[in-house]
């Protein structure tokens, strides 16, 4: 009896103990959609911008946020947050590695082409994303 | 407490540092009409017309087909509806989803992979090029503004079991201002894993020559002298254009190479010189650099023959230490170049140089023992037409100092912003990596004090110390057009089908590098 008490405290703890996540609860694994990303900026009224994450640009984040696409310029990003990857972007630097690793998590890795993004947009009722100027 | 239940309670805290990531992946088209891919962990395909299909369980791939049970989600993800099968052509890229337990991502891209917009270009690229080669991380210096190719770093390291150290002399002795930056690059197909970068310099008398040995050892000689003698295994007189490196090189003889076949499939250089007065060793001093022969057997019999099945044989077999080692101990008696020196019982082997890569020329210093009386006989061999070899001198003393080593003080990345967190990467050989792919470069930047007026201080040369691995893309032309129905098979076979191929192309490493190298700026 005691020694299959610990045997199940041993697996159950083994279990336990994993961390990271998996592809049932990393979110574009499990889902159509593109990371989430918490982003505090240098810009609007709240200084924050949450959403999924569509696009990665070389100097730039494109996000689905409050249903309007926005597009955010790095250089405004004081610290970008994505789900279960971390804090990747600080004081509107990220390497090259990290926009890749990014890039792979987002809704459209390939980039969105003018057709789909117009399109996209329209669905949104906007002709150009919200953003700084 | 009892200790029958402390241990297991510490073995159980100590699994809490077990950590689990998601790992992307490409997922390929099938390498031929009736060959098929199936991947069992969550797919997601991306659509031409901006839509999603998320394959929970997986997929089949068949031919141009995509079956499986998915949700294909709209442009706006509102609606979604039940699918069991796509055409490829309406598919831009799919992902696989894996969970796996730590360690340094694989990633392997063909063009079908859906990384980006810059991938996806290179990949293209690369498709058109039938040429496309890998080439390891390439080191350059700053030479009055001209950047000069210095090295290639742990050469033909292809998995994780496989990550080396090399040791390479850099060509410039000075750093004027204190400061030596090297350009690290990666102009290949290739996702590099880079462990540690350190720079180790050696002071010396002006007359020495400091060379890394076959183990990476700094190495100091003196009096360095051509061969008295040199003959290939054709009989050839080579000892002239063996003397100097001044880019007359060795080859192996064409009638040589064509005559090479499996149970003969080398060639060799036999050298003498007269054994030094009370010496009991030699230093043999080479500069030399692989031919692509070695890519061949590479990249177009172990990885493109078997085309998608290399997939699975670089990301998973060669994480098994078995495969891996079999491999390793194959390539090993094979390929580099085996020296040995005669003795009163024939020639016997005392080293091994490994493949040093085709790109940049390697200069490396290996002691023999002098087993006779008179004359040290030297004999280097290697599988025909492995190296261009400009120069085989020897040295009759030589000494081993200690270096001073200078570690990694900043990483520059290519918009010349400092990168800390590459700098924490490759401070150290450790657990912790830095990853580049096709086109990246970064800056690695060491301090090394200042540069003492000349003639008050003795010169001083620098090695650059790198570890790491690196992975093959799979390429588009690998996986239309397989030839083998099976993975790589470690075999005098294959070495011999490689020289075969080799025999008929024999590009320059320097045309073909250049005519296919990932552009980085």
């Amino acid at each position: 009896m005691r020694r299959s008490s610990i045997v199940l405290a041993l697996v159950f703890g083994f279990m336990g103990c994993a961390v990271g996540p998996t592809t049932r609860n990393f979110g574009p694994a499990a889902g159509p959609q593109g990371i989430a990303a918490n982003l505090r900026v240098r810009w609007g009224p709240k200084g924050r911008v949450q959403g999924e994450l569509l696009e990665v640009q070389d100097t730039a984040l494109v996000l689905l946020s409050a249903n309007r696409v926005v597009l955010v310029p790095l250089r405004v990003i004081i610290a970008g947050q994505f789900s279960r990857r971390g804090t990747l972007i600080e004081e509107g630097r990220a390497s090259r590695r990290s926009l890749d690793r990014l890039r792979i998590v987002s809704r459209f890795p390939a980039g969105l082409t003018p057709e789909i993004r117009t399109r996209l947009l329209a669905a949104y009722g906007q002709t150009a994303p919200d953003g700084p100027p | 407490m009892d200790r029958r239940v402390v241990l297991p309670l510490a073995f159980v805290l100590s699994a809490c540092f077990i950590y689990r990531n998601v790992q992307i992946l490409p997922v390929e088209r099938p390498a031929a009409p009736g060959d098929s891919v199936t991947v069992a962990t969550p797919v997601k395909a991306h659509l031409i017309d901006g839509s999603t299909v998320v394959f929970r369980r997986g997929l089949r791939v068949v031919g141009g087909m995509v079956s499986g049970a998915g949700m294909r989600y709209s442009l706006t993800l509102r609606d979604s509806t039940a699918v069991s099968g796509l055409t490829l052509d309406s598919v831009i890229g799919m992902e696989s989803f894996q969970t796996v337990i730590d360690g340094p991502k694989t990633l392997l891209v063909s063009t079908l992979a859906t990384v980006g917009a810059f991938a996806a270009a290179v990949g293209i690229a690369c498709a058109i090029d039938p040429k496309c080669f890998g080439s390891c991380p390439t080191y350059y210096s700053d030479s009055a503004g001209t950047l000069v190719l210095e090295a290639e770093g742990f050469s033909y390291s292809v998995a994780q079991l496989f990550e080396a150290r090399d040791v390479d002399r850099l060509r410039f002795s000075t750093a004027p201002d204190g400061v030596v930056r090297l350009e690290v690059r990666n102009e290949a197909f290739e996702t590099h894993f880079i462990n540690h970068l350190e720079l180790l310099e050696v002071r010396h008398a002006v007359e020495e020559t400091v060379l890394p040995d076959e183990l990476n050892r700094p190495l100091v000689a003196r009096d360095l002298a051509p061969a008295s003698s040199a003959r290939d295994r054709s009989g050839r007189d080579v000892r002239a254009l063996l003397a100097a490196p001044d880019g007359e090189v060795f080859r192996t003889d064409a009638r040589a190479l064509g005559r090479a076949r499996v149970g003969d499939l080398e060639d060799a250089i036999e050298i003498a010189v007269p054994a030094p007065p009370g010496a009991d060793s030699v230093v043999v001093v080479l500069r030399l650099r692989n031919s692509l022969l070695n890519t061949i057997l590479f990249y177009d019999i172990m990885l493109g023959d078997p085309g998608a099945r290399s997939l699975d044989w670089v990301g998973h077999d060669l994480q098994q230490v078995g495969p891996a080692v079999e491999l390793a101990q194959w390539y090993q008696k094979k390929m580099g170049m085996q020296i040995a020196v005669r003795g009163a019982a024939g020639f016997r082997e005392v080293a091994h140089l490994k493949d040093t890569g085709p790109v940049a020329w390697k200069d490396v210093a290996i002691v023999v023992p002098v087993l006779e009386r008179d004359s040290a006989r030297i004999r280097l061999s290697f599988p025909a037409d492995n190296w261009r070899i400009d120069r085989v001198a020897v040295a009759t003393r030589y000494r081993r100092p200690p270096p001073v080593v200078h570690v990694l003080t900043e990483v520059v990345d290519a918009t010349d912003q400092p990168d800390t967190t590459a700098r924490a990467s490759l401070a150290a050989a450790d657990g912790r990596y830095l990853e580049t792919t096709a086109g990246q470069r970064f800056t690695a930047v060491f301090e090394v004090g200042l540069a003492p007026p000349a003639g008050v201080a003795p010169p001083r040369t620098f090695l650059l110390a790198s570890q790491g691995y690196y992975t093959e893309w799979v390429r588009r032309g690998w996986l239309v057009a397989p030839r083998a129905t099976r993975t790589f098979v470690p075999s005098d076979t294959a070495l011999a089908e490689a020289i075969a191929r080799w025999r008929v192309t024999q590009d320059t490493p320097g045309t073909r590098f250049m005519a296919t190298r990932v552009p980085v700026r």
